[in-house]
């Protein structure tokens, strides 16, 4: 079984507080949450960066490679922060946290916005990580949406075969997509 | 095994999304603004904790297994109170558990709720703060009523229910607190409490 979110063991000591270890994440990492927070908010983006590395070495020993990559983990809290900031921006804020459901209620379409564009990144960069074989299968599946017998049928496989690796192709991915809800 | 529909249609709807985000090289500062913010963060300082009470295990190991919804309704205001030379609080039953006390003149209010794997968490009137957050704490105390041990369990931002990290022994935790956190980096407490109960 294949297995991901095998994180470099530069990363190990990240969780125990070793600053090299949180500066080699944001050199292989920050152009993503970069760009992410580009997208997400503009020209705030270089504050929503710093927020989010700030908040993940805060929050570092919730860290967990078995839940997900770091770049989904770090992909998640600039989804939440970005929310935060597109709140406060918008509306001048005068409601209050009630009830801690803050994320509960969260329907405005900034909010679904974020989720889709984040969504999509993590997916779309666990996608790269993926064996090349059940890379090509969901690219097939969800992409040219084509249909379990008709990528059995290009690629020659048993059709037992397709609809394994594409179940298999799509749980990784989902802890992947799990990993930045954290 | 896909967990839920929600999670595979989400999984399936990013697939098929074709939105584009362009890496960017981050200005160096931004770097050196991090590093200088860590490295600005004073280490633990349990010091800075206001003072509880000194006779906590009077309260902690009784009536933990009391089924505190009808105990709450035979006594509607059952009031266990707190003393100490420096502080003095008050914890309230609820039907959901119990009150942490304001602090100074902090306007919110919440109630809590602590079993082996999880701190609920409800509140009210917690408004926004400007570049801060608000943190949930477990605090230990010692005989004296002196902070001698605390974890973070979370933002209250993201969640009401705080699953406690594995391994926490909550018999030595006997306090609930939430404080105000600059969003500086620095993990430690800000020693800003503004809302404490002792848990029942």
């Amino acid at each position: 079984m294949t297995s991901v979110s095998l994180e470099p063991q530069r990363y190990k000591g990240f969780s125990d507080g070793n600053e090299a270890a949180l500066k080699e994440i944001f050199q292989e990492h920050s152009p993503l949450i970069l760009g992410l927070s580009r997208k997400l908010v503009g020209e705030d983006a270089e504050d929503l960066l710093q927020t989010v590395f700030l908040s993940a070495w805060k929050n570092r020993k919730q860290y967990d490679p078995a839940r997900g990559s770091m770049k989904s983990w770090l992909c998640g809290i600039t989804r939440f922060r970005a929310i935060d900031l597109l709140r406060k921006n918008s509306s001048n804020q005068s409601t209050s946290i009630k009830d801690t459901d803050v994320f509960a209620d969260a329907d405005s379409l900034a909010d679904q916005d974020v989720d889709k564009i984040v969504d999509a990144l993590v997916i779309k960069e666990a996608l790269k990580e993926l064996p090349s074989n059940k890379k090509r299968l969901l690219e097939m599946g969800f992409i040219q949406q084509l249909s379990h017998k008709e990528i059995a049928e290009i690629t020659s496989m048993p059709l037992g075969t397709v609809k394994s690796t594409i179940r298999r192709g799509l749980e990784l991915l989902e802890i992947e997509l799990e990993g930045s809800l954290d | 095994m896909i967990k839920s529909t929600n999670q595979y249609l989400r999984v399936v709807e990013a697939l098929k999304n074709d939105d584009e985000v362009i890496k960017e090289i981050p200005p160096s500062h931004i770097w050196d603004d991090i590093q200088s913010s860590i490295q600005d963060s004073a280490p633990i300082k349990k010091d800075n904790l206001v003072l509880l009470h000194k006779n906590k295990n009077k309260y902690k190991d009784k009536d933990r297994n009391l089924d505190f919804k009808k105990l709450a309704i035979a006594s509607a205001a059952v009031f266990l109170i707190a003393f100490t030379s420096t502080y003095m609080i008050q914890t309230r039953l609820t039907d959901s558990g119990f009150e942490l006390a304001a602090l100074s003149d902090f306007k919110g209010s919440a109630t809590a709720e602590l079993d082996s794997r999880s701190l609920t968490i409800e509140t009210d009137g917690l408004e926004p703060i400007e570049d801060s957050f608000y943190e949930v704490w477990l605090l230990e105390l010692d005989e004296t009523g002196e902070v001698s041990d605390l974890i973070s369990v979370g933002n209250i931002t993201s969640d009401g229910v705080f699953n406690l990290p594995s391994g926490t022994d909550i018999d030595k935790f006997s306090t609930v607190d939430i404080s105000i956190e600059p969003n500086d980096g620095n993990e430690t407490h800000s020693g800003n409490s503004v809302l404490r109960g002792v848990v029942v």
